[in-house]
């Protein structure tokens, strides 16, 4: 019986099977293949258990046939796919960098993947409109917050800004990703573009958000827009909005190329606060609750960060929305310990998703970090290879010594997720081409990993096996080659296409599949006297060299080529040459001597020589001996009457030959051994 | 994060084993029921049952498919004291593209066994074709088809004693000019006296021998199973070992210098303890980076080597008393979902139960 299990300390995921038998007796697990799981109730024995029925059967024995959930397998999302491996690509020709200043090449490519992973996330928004709503939207959450901590990291680390002055970028990726605001500020604009003066009453009564709206623009550094708002209100010609219209406009902003020297910088952004500081209390902004909420955030006042915390959602916003005010030149080393004491005042570590954590990470400049917990997003490593080959191009990883001591592997951060990339896709019918491209940027255990996977891929098709085979060729990788198709071969065997077969054999060059195939086809001819796949065997050219019977097949194919073309004279020279080099099988020789009866017969002049005839006797004499020795062999009548009409013409033959021959002076063995010859 | 195609595979009783082929196109059972059955994936994903046969007059423990080059060929082994060779058989078909009628023949039984065969494995290819079988009397046989064209011939080339009733084997797949062929055998028996569980034998090419190299000394408690990692140009073996607890161990080869006193230099690459109880099966995937194991507790807990080669469970599956919504049927299961609209099989998603406290166990 099972034992309950004790309260497990791990955080993976406990995935139920559901099948009574697997909960009475427990379970086994069988890989299949790369990534599938075959799982099946399974009742454990030991050498002693006795031979008997379960206590449990009958039963529904299953199996679960288990596979992973690949969100990249998706018709839309294997675009991004596609897309990403051309960037990938591209990328490899990058020298990774040995300093950290941004390269106008690594932030091309960083724009490019997020480029072509917005038109992902706008095609599955297109599709969640249409059906499949929940699954598509699930989707799009998915990559956008890929999408939202790739833009981060690219601020942070792939286009670094000189200086370090941080904020102007984490403001930009705050308002990118929370346009909302902004949105709402242009239909109020919008409404009244060109028609304020006709309207009596202001935007604040008009549109309920309006207030909200300004001060979320406010929070994400939007002057502009602000203003603009502000202008459409009833009293914007009153001295509190022309006051709070001016000082929006006179902030100071840093700009690394702005002129200003970051001393500079303070002085004009301190004494820019002290104004609007004493213009508040001077009063000016009394009257207007509002106007006065948004001059206190705009001077980083203390008081009002439980307001501002109101209007951010999140604590990165607040973070960003915080330091605008308080700390405009923050440095990148500083956001650590901004970051978590924005946290601390969002409910703390307790309350952070994996999203969180990963913003987290970045501002820690905790790449490793970043890395890992990139893998338990649910793009299926998407993302983390992609970004962590851009880190690496940028110099931000390099390489890891294995942990254990004594390994001397050094492989490079970023290769283990691409190799695992790589072949999930190698996994997939369709991709598995993309995959190898991915393989073949790993240095370290890409090649070996690809010789395997390659290997493994079903061969459905021929068309299917060539591609394989090519891509295995380009890559020198002849064992894979030569496995292929002696797989194809063994299959065309199996279903009796001894041609195809041939062929395989030809690719793989195995010498003893080709005998064997080469034995296959004369014994067929023994039998049915008609070679299969004769195109074949008739243009074997050199590929006959490939073994002894191979030899043998294609020469006396070509025999059978020259007495069809009538040329007698070179296939008796072929037939004895067959004969007597002993490249010929045995059981072929009454087949062969069979051949030479119409040769022995021809008219007017002989074709076979004298001794020619003599080798032909010498081997059917061998032949009838080792019949009568073998005691298994049966004397058939059809064996007794071939031998009989090929010693009839054998011996005309001799006869004729002899004549002739002896009728030539020099030719002394001929008359010695006429006597002789006369006995048969 | 995963879903599941159920396949009833209409054995009487509780499945032994379960082989996938070389692609993971087919499949073949093997069970109490003393039947094999073979499972043929089409291409919309269903498997489709191709041959059933009464294969032994005992249990079928194993079964396992010999690499494609040399055919569709299958190896089990049976607590009725055999091995068996088994090959399908295409009919003659009068067309290419049409396909013959298919059946599997008996080629060879191996009987040298006196008690039950426990395991049996074939060899790597580039060896030829080689099988391995071990017993529950510690016996490890060898055999050999020298023709691969005729599988009816088996010479038994190797019997190996090692005096401990042996529950399981494996070949290092790494076979490689640097590697000479290479077998690890897991014993069960139960006296932790009798030293070391795991024994690694080795084939010397001078003596024409197989050997024993190496013995863990660390595992002293009976081993259920054994299972190296594919090796992909690592310069050590990877070896996962089912006991007490799961074990992974780092065999590196030592270079021979002077006296040998060590073949390997062994390390446990990790140890998981989160079965608690027996462990009695492992598995890897094809490119040894997750390892499934199985145990007492009556789950399959999945393994993973992190970048900096730290071992983490990566999921956990248990079995669970409720049936999916529609009843399985021969072959296929259950709802359609929409990730499976290219292909016809149907899966349907597994439930998950991301907080552990929240399992209900009965």
């Amino acid at each position: 019986m099972v034992r309950p299990a004790r309260k497990a300390e791990t955080s993976a995921p406990i995935i139920t099977i559901p099948d009574p038998a697997c909960n009475q007796v427990g379970l086994a697990a069988k890989w299949v293949g790369i990534d599938k799981l075959a799982v099946h109730a399974c009742e454990h024995k030991t050498v002693d258990s006795p031979d008997s029925r379960s206590g449990v059967a009958p039963i529904d024995s299953k199996v679960h046939y288990l596979r992973q959930d690949v969100v990249l397998f998706d018709p839309i999302v294997r675009k991004l796919v596609n897309e990403a491996s051309g960037l990938f690509i591209a990328g490899q020709s990058i020298r990774p960098a040995t300093g950290l200043e941004p390269r106008s090449d690594t932030v091309k490519l960083s724009r490019q993947y997020r480029s072509i992973l917005h038109d992902c996330i706008e095609h599955l928004q297109e599709e969640s409109t249409k059906q499949k709503k929940e699954y598509y939207s699930r989707y799009v959450a998915i990559f956008y917050n890929i999408e939202f901590v790739w833009h981060l990291c690219e601020i942070l680390y792939v286009d670094v800004v000189a200086g370090d002055i941080v904020l102007p970028q984490l403001t930009d990726w705050i308002k990118f990703h929370f346009s909302e605001h902004e949105r709402i500020a242009d239909t109020i604009l919008t409404g009244y573009a060109g028609s304020r003066e006709l309207t009596s009453s202001g935007a604040e009564t008009l549109h309920p958000e309006y207030w909200n709206t300004i001060i979320g623009l406010i929070l994400q550094g939007n002057m502009e827009h602000s203003r603009a708002l502000l202008r459409l209100h009833s009293l914007a010609d009153t001295e509190p909005f022309l006051q709070a219209h001016k000082f929006l406009r006179s902030r100071p902003v840093y700009s690394v190329y702005g002129g200003l020297s970051l001393g500079e910088f303070t002085i004009r952004w301190k004494t820019w606060q002290s104004t609007v500081q004493s213009e508040i209390h001077s009063g000016t902004f009394s009257s207007q609750k509002h106007l006065l909420t948004i001059m206190k955030i705009v001077i980083g006042d203390e008081s009002i960060t439980e307001v501002i915390r109101k209007y951010c959602s999140t604590w990165y916003q607040y973070m960003v929305a915080l330091l605008l005010y308080t700390d405009p030149t923050v440095k990148s080393y500083d956001l650590s310990y901004h970051a978590q004491q924005c946290i601390n005042a969002y409910g703390g570590q307790e309350r952070l998703k994996l999203l969180d954590v990963l913003i987290l990470a970045l501002l820690e400049s905790d790449l490793q970090q970043v890395i890992q917990k990139l893998q338990f997003t649910s793009d299926s490593g998407w993302a983390v290879s992609h970004l962590s080959n851009l880190l690496y191009l940028c110099g931000r990883i390099s390489f890891e010594k294995n942990y254990s001591k004594d390994s001397d592997s050094i492989q490079r951060l970023d290769e283990r997720l691409l190799l695992d990339y790589g072949t999930l896709l190698l996994s997939h019918h369709s991709l598995w081409q993309i995959g190898v491209t991915y393989l073949d940027h790993c240095p370290s255990e890409g090649r070996a990993r690809l010789e395997l996977c390659l290997s493994a891929l079903p061969i459905d098709n021929e068309a299917r096996a060539k591609r394989i085979i090519q891509i295995a060729q380009e890559r020198e990788m002849a064992d894979v080659v030569a496995s292929i198709c002696k797989v194809l071969g063994m299959r065309s065997l199996k279903q009796n296409r001894l041609g195809n077969a041939l062929v395989w054999a030809f690719r793989s060059q195995d010498s003893a599949f080709a005998t064997h195939l080469a034995d296959l086809f004369l014994q067929r001819y023994n039998k049915d006297g008609v070679f299969q796949s004769s195109d074949i065997l008739d243009h074997l050219g050199s590929a006959m060299l490939i073994c002894d019977r191979l030899t043998f097949l294609g020469k006396y194919c070509e025999f059978h080529q020259h007495y069809r073309n009538n040329q007698l004279k070179e296939a008796a020279i072929l037939l004895t040459e067959l004969l007597v080099s002993k490249l010929s099988p045995k059981y072929f020789w009454l087949t062969l001597l069979t051949d030479a009866l119409p040769l022995l017969d021809s008219e007017p002049e002989p074709i076979l020589s004298y001794s020619d005839t003599c080798q032909f006797l010498y081997c059917l004499e061998e032949l009838i001996s080792e019949r009568l020795d073998s005691p298994t062999s049966q004397y058939s009548s059809q064996f007794e009457e071939k031998v009989k009409l090929i010693r009839l013409a054998l011996a005309k033959n001799m006869a004729r030959t002899l004549t002739l021959e002896a009728c030539v002076p020099s030719n002394v063995t001929a008359n010695s051994t006429m006597l002789g010859i006369l006995k048969i | 994060m995963f879903e599941a195609h159920s396949i009833n595979a209409e054995h009487k009783d509780l499945i032994h084993d379960v082989a996938y082929d070389f692609y993971g196109r087919r499949m073949a059972t093997c069970s109490s029921d003393q039947f094999v059955k073979v499972w043929d994936q089409d291409e919309n994903g269903d498997w489709n049952l191709s041959a059933s046969w009464k294969a032994h007059s005992g249990s079928v423990w194993k079964i396992t498919w010999a690499h494609p080059e040399f055919g569709q060929v299958l190896a089990t082994c049976s607590f009725d004291r055999t091995a068996a060779i088994w090959e399908e058989i295409v009919g003659e078909v009068s067309n290419p593209g049409e396909k013959g009628m298919r059946h599997w023949v008996r080629r060879s039984n191996l009987v040298d066994s006196r008690t039950s065969v426990t395991d049996v494995k074939f060899g790597p290819k580039s060896l030829g074709l080689l099988l391995v079988t071990c017993s529950s009397d510690g016996v490890i046989r060898i055999y050999e088809a020298p023709d691969i064209m005729n599988l009816s011939q088996w010479t038994l080339q190797h019997e190996i004693s090692c005096k401990l009733s042996c529950s399981c084997l494996s070949w290092n797949p790494s076979f490689s000019r640097l590697h000479p062929p290479m077998i690890a055998v897991g014993s069960d028996d139960p006296n932790p006296s009798t030293g070391s569980k795991v024994l690694i034998y080795e084939y010397s090419d001078n003596s024409r021998r197989w050997s024993k190299t190496e013995s863990i000394s660390t595992i002293t408690d009976p081993v259920h199973d054994i299972c190296f990692a594919p090796n992909l140009g690592r310069s050590y073996h990877l070896l996962a070992v089912a006991t007490n607890n799961v074990r992974v161990f780092k065999l590196k080869p030592l270079q021979e210098s002077g006296g040998v006193v060590q073949r390997f230099d062994i390390q446990t690459a990790a140890v998981f303890d989160d079965h608690y109880c027996t462990v009695w099966r492992v598995s890897w995937n094809v490119t040894g980076t997750i390892l499934a194991s199985s145990g007492d507790d009556g789950c399959v807990r999945l393994w993973k080597a992190n970048y900096m080669n730290v071992w983490k469970c990566v999921a956990v599956l248990k079995g669970d008393g409720t049936l999916p919504q529609t009843e399985p049927t021969t072959g296929t299961i259950a709802q359609p979902t929409l990730l499976s609209s290219s292909s016809s099989a149907r899966y349907y998603k597994l439930g998950s139960i991301s907080h552990p406290n929240q399992v209900p166990w009965h």
